[in-house]
Formats: C-alpha cells, structure tokens, sequence
C-alpha cells in the first residue's frame, strides 16, 4: 500500500529545502519564523512518522525550533530520498503575530548511514545547537559524521529491549564524545517529579536527620517500567553513596557509608511509570503517591511528631511534556550518569 | 522555615534545580477589592496555574471589606480574566483553579475577622497538604499596613510551625521619604522578619530586567566594555502617555521623582552599574545593587538646580486626543507643585563609573509608552571612516523593559554600493518571537518567588533605606530649600521641557528619540 504522506506538508526536492522554505517566510504574512535550536529526530521507516509530527507540533508551541524528522529504512532495496516541509505556527496571544517553528521530513530509503547523516547536516539550522532523539535502540557504532555535530542525544531507556546491552552503548557513546555530548534519558525525566518531592519532603528538619537511616526503599512500577524504577533506586543509591550488596528478582539490597543495610523492593503494579515510593527509617516514614490520572503526588510523612501529608505536581508523563522538560537547561546530566554508574552495577 | 538545606545536608537536591522550589501554600491578598488584584494578582496566579507553575493545592483568599460571596468573588474574577489575563481563559484551567479561591469579607481592624481567617486557612492546610505555608499580599495603602500587620501578629497569624513559613509581601510605595521608610520598616520588622519580609517592585520581575544581569554577565564581549574607559553615557527613560488616571491624590502626594525614581528607576540603574555578585543569592545579588545605591552622588540644593529638571505637563494632546494641564486634574491642586517629570543627571561615584554621566527622565503624557536603558559607548577615533564622514553615530545598546521587550545594538555599516558610504543599522531581539512562547508576566515570578522563597527581585531595607538618602536630598532642595528651583512645563504630548533638552545639550548630547 502506497505510504500516505499528506500530513508531512509540502513535498520538496532534497536540493530545494532550503529555498523553499525562504520562500515561505518571504511571505507578508503576519508571521514570523522562530528558532532557538535544532531537533533531529530518528525514527525507523514510515510507521512513526504520524506521532513524531503531532509530538513536534506540540513541542515547537515551548521550544521554538527546526524540526527534522527523519524516517530510516535502509533495508529498503531500491535507494531513494524523499522530502516535505511544513510550518507548525501558533499566536501567543489573539491577534498578535503568528510564531512558526519549520519541519522538514526526511525518508530514506536503502541509504547508508552517511548519506542519511549529510541529508541532515545539509539542512541544520547554522550555529544553533543540535539535538538528536535516537528512537529505539542505540547504534552500535557512531562513525558518521552527524555525531560529531551533536549537542545532546536524546533516548528513552524505556524503550530498552535489552538494558545491559543499550547502557553499554550509552556508555560507549559517553566516552567516545565526552561532555561534549549530553545524554538526555527521557526515562529519567520521569523520575522528575518523584525526585523533587523526595528531595523537598526530606528537606524539613524534621526527617532530614533520617536521610542516613534509611532502611527500607520501596517503589512501585508498571511492568514496563522496571527500568524507571531501577533508575530511581539508583539515584538514592549514587546521591546517599549505598553499595549495591545483592539482589534477587523483586528486590535489590544496599550497604550505606555507615554500615546500615538497606532493602529496596520492586512491585509492579498498573498505570503510570511509576506510581508509589515508599521510604522507611526506624523512626519515620515518607510515602509518596499518585493516584491514576491524578496531576497530584501525595506526600505522607509519619514520625513521632505525628502525620502530615502534603501535594506536589506530579509532572508530566507523555513524550512532549518528557521531552519538554529536557530542553530545559540544569545541571541534571551529571546526577544521571552518577545514577548510570549505580544502574550498571544493579543491571549486571 | 525559611533557609532551605544545601545539597551538602541533603544530597537529594543536587541537580535538580537552579533556584528554590515554590512549595504549596495559602495566599491571603488584603485588599482583594482592588484594582490590582483584578488586573495583575488574580491573573498572574491564574496563568502560574495555567502554565504548571502554582504550587499544587495552593489556595488564594481574598480579604476585604465589601460583602461578597465566593460565587460572586469568583464571577468577578472570571471577567477580570477575560480582560487582563495574557493567555486568556481556559474553562478547564479556570473550573480547577477557581474552586481554590475564596473570599473573606472582614473589614481589617475587626478581630473575628482575622480569628476566622486563621481557622479557614487551618482548615485548607488539613484538608490540602498546604503545610501552614502562608504568604500575606497587603494590596493595601500604607496607612492600612499597621493595622493588618498588628492584627495578624495579634492572631498568631505571623508565626509559622515548625517546617512552615509566613511570609508577607508589600506593595509599594515604601514610604513617603527615609524617616516615613524607616518606621514603615520598623513596624514591618516586629511583625515579619527581614527574611520573610518581600518588597515587591514589578520592575524587577520583568523579563527584560532580569536579563540584564545574564547578558552582562553570562555573555563574555559586554563586560570588559561596561566601565567609564569605553561607555560615554546611559540614558534611562520611562515614558507613559497616561496622565494621574483619577489617581489625583495619591499622585499630588507622590510625585514622579517619589512615584517612579526612587524604586523602578533605581533598582534599573543598580542592574546596570553593579558589580558582579559573587553568586546568584538574594543576599549576594542585593549586597552589590546596594554598593551602586550608596555611591550614588548626593546633591547639595544648589547641584539639584544643576542636574535635576522638573516639570508639570500643561494641556496638550496625546495619541491624538485633547488633554488637560495636570493642575486641572480631577482632585488636583491648581496651585500643585507636585511634578508630573524629572529628568536628571546622576553620577555612580565609584571606580567603574567615575566620570560617567547616568541620565534619567520620567513622565507622564508623553507622546508613547516605552522604558528603556540606553549604554552610549564612546565614539571611535576620529581618523579613517570617523574622519571621512561627519556624524557617525555611536554604538548604542538598548535594553527595551516594556512594550516590546527586547535588546537592540546599533552599529555602524556600510552601504551596499559603489560609494564608500555608511550608515547606523540596528541589530535586533525581540523577546516576543524570538522565543515563540509569551513572556510571564512581571507579577508571575514574583510571586512564584515568593513561594520559593527567593527574594533576589524583592528590595532589602538597606536598599529602601538608601534610595531615600539619594531621593531626598532632590526633594528637600525642592521643598525646603529657601530658593528652590523652579517647577517648568510642557506640553502634554511632548517629550519633556527645554530644560531637560538643555540638561544635556550642556554636555554635549541629547535625550535618544524613543
């Protein structure tokens, strides 16, 4: 069946992208183009094609960009290079001037990795920084030339078919390109929410002293989300500088700096990434939880001082809002491959 | 609790954010029947919640004096959305957020009024998780403040529990000179302690303020260029066509000089001069606007006539349309010696600055809206281009802080041609598009800071405090002098009196067209 490709805009040759889009901001119209970076994005064949362009149009309303959405087939046996443009506008406010942000949409088609990479590299937005979002599992080798351009790769370990194998890659790709290359987990992200609630409920004086005597860690996942939970067991191990001492298939078991033992418990249960933690100390205990659907995280603290419960936002969980909140500059990359170091060690 | 831990006590937080986080709570605004609860207070929540930014579970009550119910409070606020709100109204957003806004009809010396408001934000802390974080908005005249913060010491209501926090914000004017300030702030500090005491000047939460400190700092070709060796001048100007807008009284007491300089214009003046800040801290970030302040040259009566200009607007037409003198205002003295302008000459008595002339002006009925800063760099030598064609222009950065928010820097270019001929062109940004996304507004974060508990945009008392220092020694060689100088005029329309032209062309330079 011959692929629909109606929503990608309008076709171009690959020679004529760029005129073509100067054209279509030449118009005077009451609309102006914006663009603050460049997002690359690298999907397998046409399947994903419909998502990626609903996902960019989205994206582009926070993050104004140029948008280069990229179908790879190269198993395909006749080698072929099709291109469309199209312009995701928005008004911030009525009657004000539209804002665009421009996509431009690749197949290729039985092409080599290199030909693919120079399509790209032929169409990036000069001296804006690149961002790549890898869809799938990671390549196993990074020769062509596109990745010496990148600024940040962009992955969701949650797609990992084979953890093990894909953390060696991200590893591999982390040395070879140093701190060059930013690596951007959107499964980490979202661990956010949890992260910062765990971060601000241990931040009353009343519990903080019970940072060090955690004895239990317990964290509720969806089956899919294993990962996303290791990634947070990980985050407390590598933050509270816990050894990883053992582990069987439901839990994981750690040694603090003071000798204390620390048991960590995996239950799965259904709806979001992760849905309850749970932390224990012989004299207090924090609960955190999100009710399906719920934009809330409960906080329950108990102690001898008694109960109290207080709300945070629980963040977003859907790709944009993921993906968002990743193009927000902080210093979040380095805490995630302190916690890469700790999931190594909890995946081997 | 005010001081949240380093990431070295609690390692959790490493990382995850630049500034502190805005925690859950309970707003009260005072005064909730005023116009600036309909136009900035309401909508600035509204779009923090709009947006994801208000604190899960935060709750907002308005404290007035006209009986209302929650149903007619929140009717109000719906149609005050409609107009003054930047993204517009979501029925989706407004339904969730107006459920968490309630009225409270007390008038404010009444103390079942306060009881009671201390046993409904008791009960929205049991039922939401608010914790008894409590942030008070006196969106109130100052003759107001002692008495609500009198009641709220009386109702316990300033003290917050163990892990919680009370904060108060006060909305400006922060007295009427230093010794009004002074007592102002004496009452403020036995209610509220100076760490939880958040002096709002709008100015500051504009986006374009606050990115005078990254562009000086975060970019590295400015600085070396921001000192008296390669800056000639700086022009700040703040210009309304609106007249006093019914605001007669409070404006005949005010005046532009007290209205606009001792606050806005300073705190724009600190950005631009200060040092860098040895970290991004309120203290830090304060200390250094400070030091600006305190080098402020103080002028003796006679300097005054030199460097300061005032004037009163007379009739006129603005914007296409007639208007009166001030002085035939509505509740304005016709004999007023209140100004509606000021333009003067300040000089930042200090190594980086010395010598540098700093130009301010401020008024009201001026032909457009717009507030800007203006870095004059010197000119080139005057050989090669500068010597073949008279009048190059210098180089000129323009921050624009409203309408339009954005940097511009003229440069100089040649004309595309034969000819060797060259011309000023502008390179510009423009906060507006070239983020795709509106600006918040000034309101938004300011609040939002409040919450988190980050008072780097909000004024200290030494900062108040030395402000007036500079702002009184102009006012008292207006008003107590035996000889003060004289009170001009201009007409409404026009950018200001000759005596503000002739300020500057006494230098050599003239006021920039806007």
């Amino acid at each position: 069946m011959a692929f629909d490709s109606s929503f990608l805009g309008l076709p171009v040759e690959l020679s004529q992208i760029s005129s073509t889009l100067k054209a279509l901001w030449d118009t005077p119209e009451q609309r102006t183009r914006a663009c603050l970076l460049n997002l690359v994005v690298l999907c397998q064949g046409t399947q994903n094609l419909a998502a990626n362009t609903e996902l960019i149009a989205k994206f582009v309303r926070n993050h104004a960009c140029r948008a280069i959405l990229v179908g790879d087939a190269p198993a395909e046996k006749n080698p072929k290079a099709s291109a469309w443009i199209q312009a995701h506008c928005h008004m911030t406010k009525a009657g004000a001037q539209e804002i665009c942000s421009e996509q431009i949409t690749m197949l290729a088609e039985g092409l080599s990795q290199t030909t693919v990479a120079n399509m790209i590299m032929a169409n990036l937005d000069y001296d804006l920084p690149l961002n790549l979002w890898w869809q799938g599992e990671l390549p196993p080798n990074t020769d062509s030339p596109l990745w010496q351009r990148v600024d940040r790769l962009i992955l969701d370990s949650l797609d990992w078919q084979d953890p093990t194998e894909d953390l060696k890659r991200a590893s591999q790709i982390r040395e070879r390109f140093g701190k060059r290359l930013a690596l951007a987990d959107l499964n980490w992200t979202r661990t956010l929410s949890f992260r910062q609630a765990l971060a601000i409920s241990f931040d009353s004086p009343l519990i903080l002293n019970e940072l060090n005597k955690i004895e239990h860690l317990e964290i509720q996942h969806a089956p899919n989300a294993r990962l996303t939970a290791l990634l947070l067991a990980g985050w407390f191990a590598a933050q509270l500088s816990w050894e990883v001492t053992g582990k069987t298939d439901g839990s994981v078991h750690f040694l603090s700096p003071s000798g204390g033992e620390i048991n960590c418990t995996l239950i799965e249960s259904p709806g979001d990434a992760l849905s309850a933690v749970t932390v224990r100390s012989a004299k207090s205990s924090l609960s955190l939880r999100r009710e399906p659907g719920s934009n809330l995280l409960e906080a329950r603290e108990e102690s001898s001082a008694g109960t109290s419960f207080v709300h945070f936002p629980a963040g977003c969980s859907e790709l944009t809002g993921l993906l968002s909140e990743e193009m927000m500059p902080s210093t979040q990359h380095k805490i995630y491959l302190k916690t890469l170091g700790t999931l190594q060690a909890l995946l081997s | 609790m005010n001081a949240s831990s380093s990431p070295s006590l609690n390692p959790l937080k490493e990382g995850l954010s630049n500034r502190p986080l805005p925690r859950p709570c309970n707003v009260v605004i005072f005064g909730a029947s005023g116009d600036l609860t309909y136009r900035k207070l309401i909508p600035a929540l509204y779009n923090l919640e709009a947006d994801g930014d208000l604190p899960a579970t935060t709750h907002i009550t308005g404290f007035a004096r006209r009986p209302k119910t929650d149903e007619t409070f929140r009717a109000e606020l719906s149609d005050a959305l409609t107009k003054f709100s930047r993204s517009g109204k979501l029925d989706d957003v407004w339904k969730d957020f107006s459920a968490r806004v309630h009225y409270h009809q007390s008038e404010f010396s009444n103390n079942d009024g306060y009881k009671q408001l201390a046993e409904k934000l008791d009960k929205f802390d049991a039922e939401n998780g608010t914790a008894g974080n409590r942030l008070f908005y006196l969106s109130v005249g100052p003759s107001e403040f002692e008495g609500i913060l009198g009641k709220l010491a009386e109702h316990g209501l300033n003290k917050a529990r163990e892990g919680a926090w009370a904060r108060v914000i006060v909305e400006k004017p922060f007295g009427h000179d230093r010794s009004t300030a002074h007592a102002l702030n004496e009452k403020l500090g036995h209610v509220f302690a100076e760490q939880d005491t958040y002096r709002i000047d709008h100015y500051l939460g504009k986006e374009t303020a606050q990115n005078i400190m990254v562009l000086r700092f975060a970019n590295s070709i400015f600085e070396p260029l921001w000192n008296h060796r390669y800056i000639d001048h700086i022009q700040i100007t703040a210009a309304e066509p609106m007249g006093v807008e019914g605001r007669g009284p409070y404006y005949e007491s005010a005046g532009a000089l007290r209205d606009m300089c001792q606050n806005h214009l300073t705190q724009i003046l600190c950005l631009i001069a200060m040092e860098p800040p040895t970290d991004l801290s309120a203290d830090s970030v304060r200390d250094e606007k400070l030091k600006v302040v305190r080098a402020l040259r103080k002028y003796t009566p006679e300097e005054v006539a030199k460097n300061v200009v005032r004037a009163q607007y007379s009739a006129g037409a603005v914007l296409g349309k007639e208007v009166l003198g001030y002085r035939a205002e509505d509740r304005v003295s016709p004999e007023s010696q209140t100004e509606t302008y000021v333009a003067f000459r300040a000089f930042v008595d200090n190594w980086r600055w010395d010598g540098i002339p700093f130009y301010v002006r401020v008024g009201k009925r001026m032909p457009k809206h717009g507030t800007e800063i203006a870095i004059y760099f010197k000119d080139t030598p005057g050989v090669l281009f500068n010597a073949q064609q008279a009048g190059l222009g210098p180089n000129v950065l323009v921050i624009r802080i409203q309408p339009d928010e954005g940097i511009s820097l003229r440069i100089q270019s040649k004309r595309p041609g034969a000819q060797l001929a060259i011309e000023p062109v502008k390179m510009d940004f423009h906060y507006k598009t070239s983020f795709g996304k509106p600006s918040p507004e000034a309101y938004e974060r300011l609040l939002l800071d409040a919450m988190a508990g980050d008072a780097t945009l909000f004024a200290r008392r030494d900062e108040v405090d030395a402000a007036w220092t500079f702002i009184d020694c102009i006012e008292d060689a207006w008003h107590k002098s035996q000889t003060p100088p004289p009170m001009t005029e201009y007409p409404a329309g026009s950018w200001g009196p000759k005596e503000a032209e002739d300020l500057l062309a006494a230098d050599g330079r003239a006021w920039r067209r806007l």
